[in-house]
């Protein structure tokens, strides 16, 4: 007989023979308790997982204040992967390099990256962690390789906790989903926080609208 | 109402005057106490030893002598606990063990819940910190567990709100065990000593000049180690703070 | 170091490692630190209990109904083009998991976090095969660094201080003699492994959460590490134990909500990453591990502790764990979850375990899953003792206890004895003779009168 088999008839045996009682699943869980301005708790939230909030009235007043950020003028290899960002590159007539994202990029060729700008589909106000997955980042290598992340997250996508963020999400089409709550970060070593372990050393979050 | 008195085994022999605060202090809240002289031991010891089956007999004694009070205190809650709850797994479906898991009370619980005192006429004018003894906290619910995300008050400390000039201090951490643990004091003895000695530094460093609590055996522990490192701090069951035998 | 190195005589390394008192002082207190974390993490939620109550009920319902979702798991992951594999026992699963890195001629392999490779020894099998096998979680990789096993769960080098840590990464990373400073050593760490997932040939993760509806599975990390490992190279294995399973991705709401909060008070880890298929031109496989778990599933007053979910708050919490150290358990997974797993494995090499716990509940109390983790302890001291593996000097007294417990008569005069012996006694020598309790600790002044004997005189007056 297969591992497989042995496994799961081992499993039904000892469902049968221990007599377990059949436990109903519970259903929803419907106590969550709700937040008066789910958008504050999150700008919060986020702030909590060491990450950075800006808050822009619309796209155009985002890409300004990105192009005007220190991490976006010391960055020598960027990537924007948000279309509805533009920038007016290269940056001041520097020696920026911007890279583009194609299906089958080989993801090493995004180890240099200093700094990457996308948009995220909903932020969670209880965590601070935006939603991305493999439909806006073919490779989403980028998300680690970079040093900076910059991560924009429109008003009204701002859901109260992860009830509702799984209630909206949808697997069907998708390889890979990740959300990101904050930059990289590490306490192993005697337990003191070190922001930038493996992935970006940092996140800032533009909340537009 | 009579109320029939469990006196833990090493109250009965090593803190006699434990089990008399007890006594003084049910009768002045006026009830009538009656001491079973036929009992021993819960069966704590054989059951946390793993031994159910040497524990059955004893438990059997246990609910012969006790089952025809309509209500049972005990001043230690582990022991209280063994028998409301552990004796489930040891004569469970007994049915004076079946009556008497509602009836049984730990001291503190019962003068709260029961009594509903709200007045002592006793004083102690000193500082005092709780050692909250993980059963009593924990199974008998006593208290809020300082892991649970729940509000409840501490019976000991309500208790203790009502005797005159006591000051009552708080420890860095609220819960944490002693170290006693039964024979994980002996079998362990290392390990429950430098739980224990956690314990002390934390409370001395509260400036209490007393630890109380509900349990004998954890102030048996912590007493010992005091008494050897000839420390100040002292040991003194709530009972003896409640009933106003010591000053 | 292999786990059958270390010894499992809990008292024995409980005192070694006391020995050191300041330095388990240390350990205590970061420990502590992280209880405190949790308490914090979890102050804010209103509805944390019944969010425990409502995980723990998802996991036993989940648990009775195991076959069927690994079934759904397995069709819906196939689907999606996951290679999955079954493997009976840890060496099965090593097996399995070189034959694939094989078949893709991988030289060079990066690791996540996976407390079941650590418990079938992967490395040591993949290492002995020729392979390159690099932890990347910082923690792991300072105790790969260190030849050693990981003491803690969630953070595996919490017994190492940052002076050791400093010297480990000055000999190894070539860090300047001295360095102690947490960020430069962790940047020194970051700027190797950045090198090592570059050059990987594969990456290898475990599984926090397998997702029956959707075939896919969850991994969790602050680091970043599991991505990147498993985002380079054309090749991703992750090892699932299989009781690892969630019904659907509205369960792993649950989940996701009580993992880091009772592991380190986040609200969630950095990156809580969803892994549902190959990127394409790649392959992706997972390995369903039985290694024990379908002998602990047939025992259902045990089947809860199968619901764990490695968050570490039992051990955090846990006075003993921390004041003994992790390697005291003798066992991949220490602390209160490791007592109550580790006697699976055998009751005989572990049955210290079960009497390194003081029963003081606190475990319990803060399993975000609601494992009944000291009961289940007491459950294997009652085991030890019906397998007659509790020293027959021990049974003798409890037997005894036991007469003279039913026999008021043989208790009331046992306790006359015993008093008026004791009272006789010089101090010092009782300190012998009370051996383990007098080594110490003082006994309290021998009353000259039991109180049994003391209510008759004072009812007599009456």
């Amino acid at each position: 007989m297969s591992s497989r088999d042995s496994i799961l008839q081992a499993l039904r045996s000892a469902q049968h023979s221990s007599q377990a009682p059949e436990v109903e699943h519970p259903g929803s869980f419907e106590q969550a308790h709700l937040f008066d301005d789910p958008v504050e708790q999150f700008l919060e939230s986020v702030k909590v997982v060491a990450g950075t909030t800006v808050t822009c009235a619309d796209w155009k007043e985002c890409a300004q204040h990105i192009e005007n950020h220190e991490l976006f003028q010391e960055a020598k290899v960027l990537c924007n992967l948000e279309p509805k960002l533009s920038f007016s590159a290269p940056n001041n007539g520097t020696d920026q390099e911007w890279v583009e994202m194609h299906e089958k990029d080989d993801p090493h060729s995004f180890e240099k990256v200093d700094l990457c700008i996308m948009n995220g589909q909903f932020g969670v106000a209880e965590n601070g962690a935006i939603w991305i997955d493999n439909r806006f980042v073919a490779q989403q290598a980028i998300l680690f390789l970079t040093q900076h992340l910059m991560l924009t997250v429109q008003r009204q996508e701002i859901v109260q906790n992860l009830h509702q963020a799984y209630s909206r999400l949808s697997f069907d089409s998708i390889y890979y989903g990740c959300f990101i709550s904050g930059p990289s970060k590490t306490a192993d070593i005697e337990q003191s926080l070190v922001i930038g372990a493996h992935g970006p050393r940092s996140l800032t979050v533009y909340l537009i609208g | 109402m009579q109320i029939g008195l469990f006196i833990p085994c090493y109250i009965d022999q090593l803190y006699p005057h434990v089990g008399i605060a007890t006594v003084q202090i049910l009768e002045k809240h006026g009830y009538q106490v009656d001491y079973p002289q036929a009992q021993t031991c819960c069966g704590q010891p054989m059951f946390n030893s793993g031994a159910t089956k040497e524990c059955k007999s004893v438990a059997e004694h246990f609910l012969k002598t006790f089952r025809d009070y309509e209500t049972v205190v005990c001043p230690s809650g582990s022991c209280t606990s063994m028998v409301r709850n552990h004796y489930a797994h040891v004569v469970g479906g007994n049915n004076d063990y079946e009556t008497l898991k509602n009836r049984i009370f730990e001291l503190c619980e019962f003068l709260v819940d029961h009594a509903k005192v709200s007045q002592l006429d006793v004083s102690f004018p000193h500082r005092v910190v709780v050692h909250q003894s993980c059963h009593g906290l924990r199974e008998l619910e006593t208290g809020k567990p300082s892991e649970l995300m729940i509000e409840r008050e501490s019976k000991l400390h309500s208790l203790l709100a009502l005797v005159d000039g006591i000051e009552l201090v708080h420890p860095k951490r609220l819960d944490e065990c002693c170290g006693f643990g039964g024979t994980f004091s002996v079998l362990e003895e290392a390990l429950s000593c430098a739980m224990g000695n956690d314990r002390i530094i934390d409370y001395e460093e509260t400036g209490a000049e007393y630890i109380t609590g509900a349990d004998v055996s954890c102030l048996m522990h912590l007493g010992g180690l005091l008494s050897r490192q000839k420390k100040s701090i002292k040991t003194l069951h709530i009972a003896e703070i409640l009933a106003g035998t010591v000053q | 170091m292999t786990e059958a190195a270390i010894q499992s005589n809990h008292p024995q390394q409980a005192e070694a490692f006391l020995k050191d008192l300041k330095r388990a002082r240390w350990h205590d207190q970061a420990l502590w630190f992280m209880r405190e974390k949790r308490d914090k993490g979890v102050l804010g939620l209103k509805e944390w209990e019944a969010l425990r109550e409502h995980a723990s009920r998802i996991k036993m319902h989940t648990l009775s109904h195991l076959p069927k979702y690994l079934e759904q798991f397995e069709s819906e992951a196939s689907k999606r083009g996951i290679q999955v594999h079954w493997a009976k026992d840890g060496d099965e699963h090593n097996r399995i998991i070189h034959h694939i890195l094989s078949q893709h001629n991988v030289k060079r392999v990066v690791k996540s976090k996976s407390m079941l490779t650590e418990e079938c020894h992967l490395n040591d099998y993949l290492i002995e095969k020729g392979m390159e096998v690099v932890d990347t979680d910082l923690g792991e990789r300072i105790v790969q660094l260190a030849n050693e096993p990981p003491s803690h769960i969630v953070i595996p080098a919490i017994h190492k201080n940052r002076q050791e840590i400093g010297e480990l990464f000055h000999q190894k990373l070539n860090t300047p003699k001295g360095e102690t400073d947490p960020t430069r050593l962790t940047g020194a760490a970051r700027m190797h492994l950045r090198e090592k997932f570059v050059q990987a040939d594969a990456g290898i993760t475990g599984v926090n959460f397998a997702i029956a509806s959707t075939g896919g599975f969850v991994v969790c990390t602050n680091e970043g590490n599991a991505d990147l490992g498993t985002s380079l190279p054309p090749l991703h294995i992750a090892a699932m134990g299989l009781e690892k399973l969630v019904p659907t991705p509205e369960d792993l709401s649950v989940f996701l909500r009580l993992l880091a909060r009772s592991a380190t008070g986040q609200p969630v880890t950095s990156y809580s990453s969803h892994f549902l298929g190959p990127r394409p031109d790649t392959e992706m496989h997972v390995v369903i591990v039985d290694n024990g778990r379908t002998g602990h599933y047939a025992q259902a007053e045990f089947r809860r502790s199968l619901s764990c979910i490695r968050c570490g708050a039992c051990l955090n919490t846990c006075p003993v764990y921390r004041r003994s150290g992790g390697y005291s358990y003798g066992y991949t997974i220490p602390g209160p979850i490791g007592t109550t797993l580790a006697p699976h494995r055998s009751l005989e090499k572990f049955h210290t375990l079960p009497f390194a716990s003081s029963l003081c509940g606190s475990c319990s109390n803060v399993c975000p899953v609601k494992i009944n983790l000291h009961e289940q302890i007491l459950l294997w001291r009652q085991k030890l003792y019906n397998a007659g593996i509790v020293s027959p000097a021990k049974r003798l007294a409890l037997g005894g206890m036991s007469k003279m417990f039913t026999f008021p008569g043989v208790y009331t005069l046992g306790g006359n004895v015993f008093r008026g012996v004791m009272s006789l006694i010089p101090g010092n020598v009782i300190a012998k003779i009370t051996g383990a309790w007098g080594k110490q600790r003082d006994l309290p002044p021998i009353p000259k009168e039991s109180f049994r004997q003391q209510y008759k005189k004072m009812k007599g007056h009456e």
